[in-house]
């Protein structure tokens, strides 16, 4: 790149500032147990921001660009790890509540967790289908915001779905003595 | 750790052992920022069921504030640099903007003279057209054949001289005569 010393140096010195973030925040999320190594993605975010600066440094550095780089990276990241040999990936995808059953689970998941998850994923496949989304979403930690939002509905709808749905989900999951799972 | 899972925590278990779709970069961001795919309740039902899917997505909008803060960093060095650099461009020793000036005043006066030439040029010849077609107009070349029909002639009342009343008449018819 063509630029004085100082602007390169305070260049390299946002990125790598930006890259710890990154690295942070990739930690915080939990995105490791993928297979990704965030000081790998760091290092590759940086590189690629880099280069991208050195193609065009008079090009606007937009938010959504640099957030479309470090998720490239990280999800190339993932599929990369995904298609790893020593990680055989499960046979075909289920359908409907068949998906969330846990074919691969990891040591901590025992015959008694997934069992209880088959409870669980039949009572959610018997919710109507908005209540069951709502539910999904925060128990995938989704906020009520978030969930309108992703919903297309506003945040008190949400609400609304979400409570009914926990609602049916607890008397259900009760009567099949999987109460203790909300403690 | 022999703790109960919570149902949340269940679900998220199940939800990443199972294999799904990694989704795309765009897919993401545009559920990040609020907008709605066209495929968006397919889109909406696999976050729902992928504990990596839903990971993402936090993480993508977690991504948000660090990276609009690179963006405006970014953003403001490359703006400063761009600003000094329009601020050498303009900066002209003061002779050759003199110069440039008077080169200016020049072409602009030359302009103008061309443009006084062509406008009398085009007045001079509009006035030779319409001088000529005044003065066909003013001496019309009466046609001599039809001369008899001319106004001129006819208020003058000049009679004719065949019929004319004044005439002596002939002595062979003379009343009078024998």
């Amino acid at each position: 790149m063509s630029v004085d010393p100082a602007l390169a140096a305070r260049l390299q010195q946002l990125l790598a500032d930006y890259g710890a973030k990154v690295r942070a925040l990739i930690e915080g999320h939990g995105l490791g147990q993928y297979g990704i190594d965030a000081a790998d993605i760091e290092q590759e975010v940086r590189i690629r921001l880099w280069k991208a600066l050195e193609r065009d440094r008079s090009a606007a550095f937009r938010t959504s660009y640099i957030q479309r780089v470090v998720l490239s990276t990280v999800i190339d990241a993932i599929r990369a790890a995904k298609s790893r040999p020593a990680e055989p990936l499960p046979e075909g995808e289920g359908e409907g509540h068949e998906a969330f059953l846990a074919r691969d689970a990891g040591p901590e998941q025992t015959a008694a967790g997934s069992a209880d998850f088959d409870r669980v994923a039949a009572c959610l496949a018997e919710l109507p289908q908005r209540r069951r989304e709502a539910v999904a979403l925060h128990l995938q930690g989704f906020s009520l915001r978030e969930i309108g939002e992703l919903g297309g509905t506003s945040e008190e709808a949400a609400r609304k779905l979400l409570d009914r749905g926990m609602q049916t989900l607890r008397a259900r999951l009760a009567l099949m003595g999987l109460g203790e799972l909300y403690e | 750790m022999n703790k109960k899972p919570t149902l949340a925590n269940l679900y998220r278990q199940a939800t990443r052992a199972a294999d799904s779709a990694v989704p795309e970069a765009d897919t993401l961001l545009a559920l990040a920022r609020g907008e709605r795919p066209a495929d968006v309740e397919r889109i909406v039902a696999e976050v729902a069921q992928s504990a990596l899917q839903s990971d993402l997505l936090h993480f993508t909008r977690a991504l948000e504030p660090a990276s609009s803060a690179l963006s405006e960093e970014i953003g403001a060095m490359f703006g400063e640099g761009h600003g000094r650099a329009a601020h050498t461009r303009t900066r002209i020793p003061p002779a050759r903007v003199a110069a440039g000036r008077w080169r200016n005043v020049r072409r602009v006066g030359a302009g103008l003279a061309a443009a006084m030439i062509a406008a009398v040029a085009i007045w001079s010849q509009q006035h030779k057209v319409t001088d000529a077609a005044s003065v066909a107009k003013a001496t019309p070349v009466q046609d001599r054949i039809f001369a008899a029909f001319d106004d001129r002639v006819v208020a003058r009342n000049q009679p004719d001289q065949i019929f004319n009343g004044s005439f002596k008449s002939d002595v062979i018819f003379r009343s009078s005569g024998g």
